[in-house]
């Protein structure tokens, strides 16, 4: 019997959840999340009524299958070592800058 | 007289052009004057090109020289989530604040490639989040018929701008009905095309399975003309289909009787005024003798709740590519709306979870998907409201993130299937604009259009100006 307090997604999943997705939340904002999502979570929860065991995927509903290209360069598609960095925030010496994972 | 130049179509302004009428760049002129008198209160775009008038002046020397391209000198409005060589792109996000593209989405370079100038970048609920407008770091766009009220969105700046008269069509992707929501609360036409009809390639990836190209337009006939351009296999994109194009705008009559299928779950506790006047649409097409049938798609209840964890899903790992390194700012900068979204996809694809989220909704696909071709069989066209509701005030909705997204509940249907829709302008209610949707079958855009053709024939919306406050 699920007690009031309870909450379809805890304190806890949201902080979980946010660290897998990266997202640098503060302690306020997963609160804040915390019952938002819970509401979503068990309004979505309807899902659970469809009978599906006999059903199989839908990952996509393009015709496609199967689509390859030659491994050959497109010289048109290719960006210039400028264009590339053209946007980073931090670079050095043609390189993207990215935080320390080694001592 | 510059009045009179941007209240033209798009056919009346090509039909100027090629007669020496009028120039591109006394088009030009005259949008941009406008916008710059209007945009201040409307924030319809986020970048506004003054270079739009150098290439204006290039094209009317192209055409006086024998240059034939099917949309030369013609101004046109992006949504900020397409890829623009050269322009700033921010998908309406702080995360994106100074990033310039270095190419252009394969939908704007067939456009280009046709001579059309880009005018500017549209505001959008940022990353396509929304289906009011006001998910955006831009500032929220005013409905042009009603301030203070919404327009609509993901879409929102396209929508408006073209309802505004700030230019003759405008891009716009509909990922769950984010063209054919700000089609209808601002009296224009928003299309969505089959899943696979318009590259996706160089537009920011929302949901990849949902994710439709298309645009927004003042008439039917601009609709199609401009799909006749943006449409066909790009090699960019594997998804993008084989089937070939149609030339859509010269195939806008309707040559038989056709079956209009009604869904009931659609209507079931509609607004009753709402209703009305989706049923009077419905009487016009009647009246032209096509067959008005019930059918019912039962798999229409768990749509949203499908589409909620497929879409999120996608979501999650669509931007999980913006970590501020080879690009933009970091993912601090994202509002709440993204960060719910990309939450609610990790943990619906999280293990423990995924089974019962993520598995169960592709599943719920399969079976919407069946409803769908079920009713497929008996018409030709399914047809009913594009929202529950009339366009409401800012923050009126806002309170309950879980009330906006019901605003979607008529629209992803189609998104989730990948059949064409379009949502084309009918009676106003409550001195409000109001979209009547009509869905097609898959790669059958044709249809869709000489529907909604007869639709504009006889009611004539876009002929409604808005008042706009300077």
């Amino acid at each position: 019997m699920k007690k009031l307090k309870d909450k379809t997604i805890s304190f806890r999943e949201v902080k979980h959840t946010a660290d897998l997705a990266r997202l640098p939340l503060k302690k306020h904002e997963i609160k804040k999340f915390e019952s938002q999502l819970s509401n979503i979570f068990d309004y979505v929860g309807q899902i659970d009524e469809m009978k599906t065991e006999k059903t199989l995927k839908t990952s996509q509903v393009s015709e496609a299958k199967n689509i390859f290209r030659e491994d050959k360069i497109d010289a048109t598609r290719i960006f210039s070592q400028e264009e590339a960095l053209g946007n980073a925030k931090r670079k050095m010496n043609g390189f993207f800058v990215v935080k320390a994972i080694l001592e | 007289m510059r009045e009179e130049l941007t209240e033209l179509t798009l056919k009346e302004t090509l039909e100027g052009l090629e007669k020496g009428s009028l120039s591109s760049l006394q088009l030009v002129e005259a949008y941009i004057s406008r916008i710059n008198k209007f945009d201040k209160k409307l924030k319809s775009f986020i970048t506004v090109r003054e270079e739009a008038k150098i290439e204006a002046k290039k094209a009317d020397e192209a055409r006086k020289s024998g240059v034939k391209k099917k949309l030369l000198g013609i101004p046109f409005a992006v949504k900020d989530n397409f890829l623009t060589k050269g322009i700033r792109t921010t998908s309406a996000s702080y995360v994106l604040d100074n990033y310039i593209a270095h190419y252009n989405a394969t939908s704007v370079q067939r456009l280009l490639d046709e001579g059309a100038i880009i005018i500017g970048k549209t505001n959008l609920d940022a990353w396509g989040h929304g289906s009011s407008g006001e998910h955006t770091d831009y500032g929220i766009p005013n409905n042009p018929y009603s301030y203070g009220f919404v327009t609509g969105g993901s879409s929102s700046g396209s929508a408006a701008a073209v309802a505004a008269r700030f230019c003759l069509f405008g891009t716009g992707s509909d990922t769950g009905g984010s063209n054919r929501q700000p089609g209808s609360y601002c009296n224009v036409v928003g299309l969505k095309p089959t899943y696979g009809r318009v590259s996706r390639y160089g537009v920011i990836a929302m949901a990849s399975s949902t994710d439709s190209i298309g645009h927004l337009t003042r008439t039917i006939w601009d609709s199609a003309y401009v799909l006749s351009i943006t449409a066909g296999r790009d090699e960019y994109d594997a998804t993008s289909s084989f089937t070939k194009p149609d030339q859509y705008h010269e195939l806008l009559e309707v040559k038989e009787k056709l079956t209009i299928g009604l869904p009931k779950e659609f209507f079931e506790g509609l607004n009753k005024k709402l209703a009305k006047i989706v049923m009077t649409a419905v009487k016009i097409l009647g009246k032209q003798g096509h067959k008005i049938i019930e059918v019912s798609i039962p798999t229409i209840k768990y749509a949203y709740p499908i589409y909620a964890v497929l879409q999120t899903s996608e979501v999650s790992s669509n931007l999980a590519k913006f970590d501020g390194i080879r690009y933009g700012n970091g993912r601090e900068k994202f509002q709440d709306e993204a960060k719910r979204r990309i939450m609610i996809g990790t943990h619906s694809l999280s293990s423990g979870y995924a089974d019962k989220y993520y598995i169960q909704a592709a599943k719920g696909r399969t079976l919407l998907i069946n409803d769908f071709e079920r009713a497929f069989a008996k018409a030709d066209v399914l047809v009913g409201p594009v929202y529950p509701f009339a366009p409401f005030k800012h923050g009126e909705r806002e309170k309950d993130p879980l009330q906006m997204y019901l605003s979607d509940v008529l629209t992803v249907p189609a998104n989730l299937t990948g059949h064409p829709g379009i949502s084309v302008p009918i009676e106003f209610m409550d001195k409000m604009p109001t979209g009547f949707q009509i869905i097609g079958k898959h790669f059958q855009e044709k249809t869709i259009f000489q529907v909604a053709q007869i639709i504009e024939r006889e009611l004539m919306m876009y002929k409604i100006k808005p008042q706009l406050k300077a």
